[in-house]
């Protein structure tokens, strides 16, 4: 799987398949405060591929989001992910991150498929 | 002043806990704050520490509110048997507890505390019986258990992380009986991820 880093559009469907399974299972550690579909504490993550952080509509975000600049992409995610307030300071996201790149690789490939297509986005 | 004094802030621990008397905690969150760390009395944090201990307090904050609104829906809901309605009020009333601690702790920090929102989403359509209701609670405090243990480790404060961890335990002991109750394993396993 450590091959899949930062990658995983290169992978094959059974590859993708494996790792977006497992990105949903880790993506349990995010309901605290998220979910696919709708704002809670934390903002929706359907259609997040490819937006400008902080511009989701009807979600309060921090100052230091919006003017973060990012598009979250699979390398931005990875970084976010991987220790949220090194990347964003004064964000609101309070969690520690992610330190295994496999398990940050497995949720990005989860969150990349929750497009508005996908039925749980629906 | 020189900038580094102008970054940093001299906060007495045992100064923003202590005078507990104030507060409506409860025994547990009283004893929490009664050990309140001498090992920290006296120790400075920049103030960009403690806005960002604000800024994760706050966050809880909003999800304990989240909880005590979902609670109550359920609570509403007339899918609770007469029995498991009483546990569902009594996990409200700790999570509104630990609302009440967090909150004072934000204040006492000299931030202000995040209210509770107008309107929450939640699946309501989704919500058919009694074991609907246990299985949406449930994936509440599972999701609160994993949001406590992702913030611990943020905290400068041993002091905040204690009180996190202490939420985090009553949250775990609400997951555990919420899945006793669905009939699954309480406790899954040795370690939650």
């Amino acid at each position: 799987m450590a091959a899949c880093i930062m990658g995983s559009h290169n992978n094959t469907y059974a590859d993708d398949h494996f790792d977006i399974q497992a990105g949903k299972k880790i993506y349990t550690q995010c309901t605290g405060c998220h979910t696919y579909s709708y704002h809670r504490t934390g903002p929706k993550h359907c259609g997040l591929f490819g937006q400008r952080a902080g511009s989701a509509n009807g979600f309060e975000f921090t100052q230091a989001m919006k003017e973060s600049g990012i598009i979250w992409t699979t390398a931005t995610l990875d970084k976010f992910l991987k220790s949220p307030l090194e990347m964003i300071p004064g964000t609101s996201m309070g969690f520690s991150g992610i330190a295994s790149r496999t398990e940050r690789s497995q949720l990005i490939s989860f969150l990349a498929s929750l497009s508005n297509s996908n039925p749980l986005c629906r | 002043m020189t900038k580094e004094t102008d970054n940093k802030t001299s906060l007495n621990r045992r100064g923003f806990l202590t005078s507990s008397g104030k507060l409506a905690l409860s025994g547990t969150a009283i004893a929490m704050v009664g050990g309140l760390n001498t090992a920290c009395a006296g120790k400075t944090v920049s103030s960009i520490q403690l806005e960002q201990d604000i800024k994760i307090l706050n966050t809880a904050i909003a999800a304990e509110h989240e909880a005590v609104a979902a609670y109550q829906l359920g609570a509403e809901s007339g899918l609770l048997s007469a029995g498991t309605l009483k546990v569902a009020v009594k996990f409200q009333g700790h999570h509104k507890e630990h609302i009440d601690v967090l909150a004072s702790t934000v204040r006492k920090l000299g931030g202000h505390a995040t209210d509770a929102k107008n309107t929450y989403h939640f699946p309501v359509h989704k919500l058919k019986n009694e074991s609907d209701v246990l299985t949406f609670a449930a994936g509440l405090e599972r999701g609160a258990v994993s949001a406590y243990a992702g913030a611990i480790p943020l905290f400068e404060n041993s002091d905040l992380a204690k009180a996190a961890a202490s939420i985090l335990a009553d949250e775990a002991m609400h997951w555990a009986i919420l899945r006793q109750a669905l009939s699954l394993d309480p406790v899954p396993g040795a370690f939650f991820s």
